[in-house]
């Protein structure tokens, strides 16, 4: 790097005292930019000033681009004589960029662009000789550009407000930009066996715990051993990132309703936990959109969930006690034995609830029904002797 | 004392009253201690139930809105307890209130058998069968004395309504006291009995209490005689029949002759009227609206 700078510096020198960029130089020493930053020079070789500006080149928009150390020749090749005629060819941004542009032609907008019959080319996205570093095309003031961009086509794919990724993510930064593909092909960035790569590649923590937990092993293969799952899986919805998160409309984790909205989501698979779970307070509290209880992911954590007969489990016999305590100062063996998903209706699970649950049946539908017979003939009762009345205050009249 | 009830000042709301039916005098039903726990039970009770409906139907479509009200579940749950401890208080000193005066009582045996008691005794049954016969056969309905076995089961209704789910609450308020030495599953118990008894509760409430006292047709639209304290005789002879027989009384004797035992009252003036029937008919609105919400919610969850 040094070497570079140093090497630089004697030609900046040169580059200042003749008033011409040094990165507009091209290899013969020749000066492009003298001529094609006057838009004037060139409107006298074009037939329109249409024309000449798109021939126009700002030395600064070079300088400032990922190709400030490439000369003009590099791309345009043939051009490497002066004077040089209008029918000169230029190289493809492939012969650098070989791999992008390989990625790119099996890309599902190069499928579309075949269908439709045109083409987009990477001048689309990355501009001529504005062209930006990865780093740069969608950061900072240009992510919202480059993100209107993709909108622009993709209506329903906009961020929505308070997402955590609307203000620091590109689109591409997801969904790979040359290879973008469908998110059922699974050679996508967003295929769900991808997705632990590519958004493991920010959430390094989330992708080293997520291989290994029930939902890792249940997408990737090798289940542990003593999982009970009581909810029938469906393999249409693979345990992937996505699942649980959502994609365009995730919202702040430090939210209340982004927990809550997390209940429901593990609930859509796990609708037996989820049904009794919202049976007890810690499920009705946060049904009603408060997160000051215990919620799925507060005992059985969110990345590395395991069965309860593992002892890594948070949710281990061993280990509920700690788990509880988190909130829960009494914790203890014997107050752990609290059933966060009881099922009152099934008395082998625990008897005394059961009783409890039978006895406050019987005696909820025997009031009903005695003292809502009791009311009900009551008031026919008085209907009758009302009538009564009547007929016999007619037959006195 | 000799009041006659022509102080009816109110008469748009006096007709709807039917603790101020037909013939005077007036006399004293409940006293002031008696009103005063009503009114408290209203308070408390109705806060409760409307803070609590949105938890225990926390499914049912309306809850968010109503949760909302009382400021999110924190806020909910923290005027649910406040009306709580308010309960406990009234009902502790009720009970206190009720120990002394037994014991300050010079005739105990009176107390408990005598025709004001509040003690269910063999005759409540044998008035709630009649009542079924009656109901049946229209023949032998059954003569109540000043408190029959309906007054004795709202009231020892609440007292059951009241241990249990105030036992149960109180568990569920304090999971870091009990859980120290009860085993955790006592909080699934608990939370059973607490939703369940409170569904009891303002079931029996807002569709049976409403009923026998206010709603069915020959009281409707409202008793306000728990306001205001008084009654009619009329009110009296058609209510409370048995009452005139315990004072050796014939129907056609004034009870307010007998001013020691049963208490004339003047009639009740027009702010007290329009009081009476204003709580009165906010209590029933109010009440027929949580029932209502109750069976929405049952619907939908």
């Amino acid at each position: 790097m040094s070497l570079r700078i140093g090497l630089r510096i004697p030609l900046l020198v040169v580059a200042v005292f003749a008033g011409v960029p040094l990165s507009a130089q091209d290899g013969d020493g020749r000066d492009c930019v003298s001529c094609h930053a006057e838009v004037e020079y060139l409107r006298q070789h074009t037939a329109t000033l249409v024309e000449a500006r798109r021939l126009q080149v700002q030395s600064e928009d070079i300088a400032a681009s990922a190709h400030a150390d490439s000369t003009c020749a590099s791309c345009h090749t043939g051009f490497r004589r002066w004077p040089h005629g209008s029918d000169a060819q230029t190289a493809s941004c492939a012969s650098c960029h070989e791999e992008q542009e390989e990625l790119w032609s099996r890309s599902v907008h190069a499928e579309v662009d075949a269908l439709a019959g045109r083409e987009t080319t990477c001048a689309d996205c990355h501009g001529i000789h504005t062209v930006s570093t990865a780093e740069d095309i969608a950061a900072g003031d240009a992510l919202p550009v480059m993100n209107g961009a993709c909108v622009g086509c993709h209506e329903t794919a906009a961020m929505s407000e308070g997402d955590p990724h609307a203000d620091s993510t590109s689109c591409a930064g997801c969904h790979a930009p040359h290879s973008t593909r469908a998110v059922d092909d699974p050679e996508s960035a967003i295929a769900p066996l991808n997705q632990l790569d590519g958004c493991g590649a920010c959430h390094e923590d989330a992708r080293d715990q997520g291989r290994e937990d029930v939902h890792g092993r249940a997408l990737y293969g090798g289940e542990h051993p003593g999982l009970r799952v009581t909810d029938p899986i469906d393999p249409d919805v693979p345990p992937s990132c996505t699942t649980c998160h959502g994609s365009h409309g995730m919202g702040p984790l430090e939210d209340a309703a982004t927990v809550v909205e997390l209940v429901e989501t593990c609930g859509s698979c796990h609708e037996n936990a989820a049904e009794r779970y919202f049976g007890t307070y810690h499920g009705k509290a946060t049904a009603l959109g408060s997160h000051v209880v215990a919620t799925c992911s507060d005992c059985h954590r969110a990345h590395n969930i395991f069965p309860d007969s593992m002892p890594a489990s948070s949710v281990h016999a061993d280990q509920l006690v700690e788990t509880c305590g988190e909130c829960h100062e009494a914790s203890r063996p014997a107050f752990v034995a609290y059933d966060s998903h009881p099922d009152p209706m099934d008395r082998s699970r625990n008897a005394a609830l059961f009783y409890s649950f039978v006895f406050m049946n019987v005696l909820l539908i025997g009031v009903l029904i005695v003292f809502g017979l009791h009311t009900f003939l009551w008031w026919v009762r008085i209907g009758i002797e009302g009538r009564q009345a009547k007929a016999e205050g007619g037959h006195g009249g | 004392m000799a009041e006659r009830p022509t102080g009816f000042t109110a008469p748009a709301l006096t007709p709807m009253d039917s603790a101020q039916r037909g013939e005077g005098p007036y006399i004293w039903r409940f006293n002031m201690l008696h009103r005063l726990m009503h009114l408290l039970a209203i308070l408390t009770f109705y806060t409760l139930v409307l803070t609590g409906i949105p938890l225990r139907y926390s499914c049912a479509p309306f809850t968010a809105g109503l949760i909302r009200l009382w400021g999110g579940v924190e806020g909910a749950g923290l005027i649910h307890r406040i009306a709580a401890g308010i309960m406990l208080v009234y009902s502790v000193l009720f009970g206190v209130w009720l120990v002394l005066k037994f014991f300050n009582a010079e005739e105990k045996f009176e107390l408990i058998r005598g025709y004001e008691t509040m003690v269910p005794n063999l005759q409540d049954v044998k008035d709630f069968f009649r009542q079924w016969k009656w109901y049946f056969t229209g023949k032998g309905r059954p003569r109540f004395g000043r408190y029959g076995y309906l007054e004795k089961l709202d009231f020892f209704g609440e007292v059951w309504g009241f241990l249990i789910i105030g036992g149960s609450g109180i568990i569920l308020w304090f999971p870091e006291f009990f859980g120290a030495w009860l085993p955790g599953w006592w909080f699934n118990v608990a939370t059973v009995f607490h939703g369940y008894e409170a569904l009891i509760a303002a079931g029996f409430i807002f569709i049976v209490h409403f009923f026998n006292v206010h709603l069915r047709p020959d009281k409707f639209p409202l008793d306000a005689v728990m306001f205001h304290g008084r009654a009619t005789k009329a009110y009296m002879e058609e209510e409370h029949p048995a009452l005139l027989d315990d004072l050796e009384l014939g129907p056609d004797v004034p009870i307010s002759e007998r001013p020691k035992l049963d208490h004339p009252a003047p009639p009740p003036s027009t702010l007290q009227t329009l009081i009476g029937a204003a709580l009165g008919f906010l209590a029933l609105g109010v009440g027929i609206v949580c029932i209502g919400m109750i069976i929405w919610a049952v619907a939908f969850c």
